[in-house]
């Protein structure tokens, strides 16, 4: 279990954003969790520009929550560029979108996502989703200590 | 007979009877009873010589008679036979002899005695008078009745030696003679008859141009009579004056040199009546045969009934060959200036006609446009290019729908330029407008340098009606195949349009359907943070509100639930309807085992579905069928009568070249009246209050089913549970 590593969530809805944290939270998340709304945030966060560059604030997630439809950069913009950066390579990135479309399904294995989840409509069904995350992802799955 | 050669023979006996009575008497003179007697001897010589000189005239003069082809006798003043030829021998019966007999008891016993007598008669009148008789018709002997005899004899009154009268008479055999005589009037009455009967006329001619004869056959014909006619010249009463000069010369080269042109063939030439009318003849000449100088003979006939017939023959046979050639111009497919112009050449080819020129008629301009011209003139440019209606002959003629026709072009009043017209020596005009029903389409007209016959006229009456239909026809068929392009040419346009339209409209589907997804889709994200929300207020803050609020809240929620719900099955219809399919086999077991694995409402004991093994294997999409057993799974367990445990038994038959799969539920059933409507989009049956739905999963179905080219339908009445059916292509 890593709840030092903070969570980070690339979405720009913050009714979204808001369920999605009182989801993880309900799921007893203990990880902190930031929050980027846009593509760009997003690439200066995990970069470390300007302010971000501040490690101790701004430390490195264990897990990216990214969502596809992002002002400034798209989520599969950031996914590649998460992918082509060595010390992000191992970061699990899950895509939380509303887009169900085969393509971006696609795209987004191929740009190299560890996991792909659709936006579900009811709370419930975020707490559960949520739930099977803690359990699977931050739980049981191991992450390289590297 | 008393022959000289008789007397001759007494003389010298009584010269001997006198020389021995010298002799005797005279005694001793012997000088001169040798010279006596040398004389005597001489003398008898000479007698002698002179008896044998009248015996051989004699015998000759007599061989002479009696073997002349005449019958000679001679009579004595009794009328005795005292000479008789052979052949009167022969006449008289031949009877031993007739010398002597009586010629009127001769007569008798041959011939009647009527006819003895009158020939007795004539004898003894001669014998009187002195008178020779001469006559032709000596009756033939009775015994040769065969054959007809004439004979003419002649009586004269001679005197006998001994000085009595006699009558010598001399019958000869004319037979031959009068046969010939007969038979010449048999043939002069013959040829009268031929003449007379014969419906030509025959006229004869001698050798100074005269005529000799003429029948009643050509005083018919020519109108003189035969009488008045005769020994005049013919060329002057019968021959035409200019071909006078070539029968006298004809006449004159023949009389010189025997050479001829004109005999012993058929001539065709003109004759000349009383009256002065000329008229054709046909006629062969001959000479007569064996005539000096030449005669000759000519049969005529008049051959004016001919030639108009040969006339009128010929104008239908030219007729007949215009007819052929209009039709044919009429028949083939050609522009129509082409056609009218094969048309119009055709009446100045076979009437021969100076020019001809058909016009046809522009309604809209109300002018008459020239389309064809042949003959003289060709052009079609020109102040008759374009006749108003009612504007100048061909105007007038369509105007008043009547035709114009004269054949005397040079005073007739509707013709504009009468110099022209003689200058050029146009006799004729016929001008026709093309009528059809009353209706003017145009105008046909003809000058000629000949009259038109009545035959003519009415063959070009009849052309113009056959132009006018035809005329008709193709301003028809060019309408119409106008009107056919106009149509083939809309119909390319609509094409277009419709293709253009197509193309929008599937853009416009297109766009549409982009932005019913994406709206769809954006949808879905305000729903959750309604939903969310108040769930939280619901969760987070349940104390702050009394039931009612708390009950607004759970409304607020479930709506937004159902509106979602809603959302995600507009958005999967419309993934169905707009995927790419692709159909592979497809175990239908393995699907079912998996939507079912998924919905933990369709585990027993909540619902008990069972498959009847094994399902046939179908073509199908993969992605299609799990939505269909999804939903179809979903509404047997959903609509269920509340505490009935859901039973769905799914089993599968063939069905010809297709499997039919059944989903066979315990639910609530649908009346008949539903079967339809359940299957489109919003067809809901049950209000919302008692089943919770979209009324979209069964059209979700259908479309899904029909892009797999198969058919979907139900069985089932109210309270007796459903079956529903879907066909698939067998795998």
């Amino acid at each position: 279990m890593t709840t030092d590593k903070p969570i980070l969530i690339v979405e720009d809805n913050e009714d979204d954003v808001f369920l999605m944290k009182r989801a993880l939270k309900g799921a007893e998340v203990k990880n902190t969790l930031c929050v980027a709304t846009d593509g760009q945030q997003a690439i200066d966060y995990l970069s470390g520009t300007g302010v971000y560059r501040d490690r101790q604030t701004y430390p490195l997630p264990a897990v990216i929550f990214l969502d596809l439809k992002l002002p400034f950069k798209s989520g599969h913009e950031v996914l590649e560029w998460i992918r082509q950066q060595n010390f992000l390579k191992e970061t699990i990135v899950i895509v939380l979108t509303s887009s169900n479309q085969p393509v971006d399904l696609g795209k987004c294995y191929a740009l190299g996502a560890n996991s792909y989840l659709v936006k579900p409509p009811t709370t419930e069904q975020l707490l559960d989703m949520a739930k099977a995350f803690k359990w699977y992802w931050l739980e049981h799955n191991r992450f390289n200590s590297q | 007979m008393d022959t000289p050669g008789n007397k001759a023979k007494q003389a010298r006996s009584v010269v001997s009877q006198h020389a021995r009575t010298i002799q005797l008497t005279a005694g001793n003179s012997e000088e001169e009873l040798a010279q006596v007697r040398k004389a005597l001897e001489e003398r008898s010589q000479e007698l002698s010589q002179q008896r044998e000189w009248y015996q051989a005239s004699y015998d000759q003069l007599s061989a002479i008679i009696n073997n002349s082809p005449l019958r000679v006798f001679l009579v004595d003043s009794q009328l005795r036979i005292r000479q008789i030829n052979n052949k009167a021998r022969l006449a008289f019966g031949n009877g031993e002899n007739l010398i002597g007999r009586e010629l009127g008891e001769l007569m008798a016993n041959l011939w009647s005695p009527l006819v003895a007598s009158q020939v007795i008669a004539r004898f003894r009148h001669t014998l009187e008078t002195g008178e020779t008789f001469f006559s032709s018709d000596f009756p033939g002997s009775p015994a040769n009745r065969e054959r007809p005899e004439y004979f003419s004899w002649e009586i004269r009154r001679v005197a006998m030696p001994d000085g009595q009268q006699g009558v010598t008479c001399y019958i000869a055999d004319i037979s031959p003679h009068i046969l010939a005589q007969q038979a010449l009037q048999k043939s002069e009455n013959r040829k009268s008859a031929i003449l007379s009967a014969s419906l030509d006329a025959i006229i004869t001619m001698n050798h100074e141009g005269k005529i000799s004869d003429f029948n009643p056959a050509a005083e018919n014909i020519f109108g003189f009579r035969r009488d008045d006619i005769l020994g005049r010249f013919l060329a002057d009463l019968i021959i035409p004056e200019r071909f006078r000069q070539q029968h006298y010369a004809g006449l004159a080269r023949y009389l010189a040199t025997g050479e001829h042109r004109v005999l012993d063939r058929r001539i065709e030439m003109f004759a000349l009546r009383a009256d002065g009318q000329e008229f054709p003849v046909e006629l062969s000449i001959s000479r007569i045969q064996d005539s000096n100088p030449p005669e000759f003979t000519a049969t005529l006939r008049d051959i004016t009934q001919r030639k108009r017939a040969e006339r009128e023959l010929l104008e239908r046979a030219r007729l007949a060959a215009l007819r052929a050639d209009i039709s044919t111009a009429l028949t083939k497919s050609g522009n129509l200036p082409a056609v009218l112009q094969q048309c119009a050449q055709a009446l100045v080819t076979h009437l021969d006609g100076a020019f001809a020129r058909i016009w046809t008629f522009n309604e809209s301009k109300n002018v008459l446009e020239l389309q064809a011209s042949a003959g003289l003139y060709t052009h079609l440019d020109g102040p008759h290019g374009r006749i108003a209606m009612g504007a100048y002959k061909i105007g007038r003629i369509a105007q008043h729908r009547q035709p114009l026709l004269t054949n005397d072009v040079v005073n007739d009043e509707n013709i504009s330029d009468h110099e022209w017209a003689r200058k050029e020596g146009m006799v004729a005009f016929a001008g026709y407008p093309l009528l059809l029903e009353n209706q003017v389409l145009g105008v046909m007209a003809m000058f000629a340098k000949h009259p038109l016959t009545e035959n003519l006229l009415a063959e070009l009456g009849s052309i113009a009606d056959g132009l006018a239909q035809w005329v008709r026809r193709r301003r028809a068929e060019e309408a119409l195949s106008a009107a056919q392009q106009e149509l083939q040419q809309h119909a390319a346009n609509l094409e277009q349009t419709v293709e253009k339209r197509t193309a929008e409209l599937q853009e416009k589907i297109g766009e549409l359907e982009a932005f019913s997804y994406s709206v769809s889709h954006d949808m879905r994200s305000p729903l959750r943070a309604m939903q969310g929300y108040a769930s939280a207020l619901l969760e987070d803050h349940k104390s702050k509100f009394d039931d009612e609020a708390r009950h607004y809240l759970e409304r607020i929620h479930k709506a937004a639930a159902r509106m979602d719900l809603l959302v995600q099955e507009v958005l999967t219809y419309s993934r169905i309807a707009k995927e790419a399919l692709s159909l592979h086999p497809v175990d239908l077991e393995v699907l079912i085992a998996d939507v079912r694995g998924a919905y933990p409402a369709l585990h027993p004991p909540r619902a008990s579905i069972k498959i009847k093994s094994p399902l046939p294997k179908v073509l199908g999409h993969e992605a299609f069928l799990t939505q269909i057993i999804s939903n179809l799974l979903g509404n047997a367990v959903k609509f269920v009568a509340p505490g009935i445990v859901p039973e769905v038994n799914i089993h599968g038959e063939p069905a010809k070249d297709r499997v039919r799969i059944w989903f066979e539920d315990n639910g609530i059933g649908i009346d008949p009246a539903h079967h339809k409507r359940i299957f489109e989009i919003f067809g809901r049956v049950y209000p919302d209050k008692q089943f919770e739905g979209t009324g979209i999963g069964l059209a979700i179905v259908k479309k899904a089913v029909e892009r797999m080219g198969g058919r979907v339908g139900v069985e089932s009445q109210l309270g007796r549970g459903s079956r529903f059916w879907f066909t698939l292509k067998r795998a």
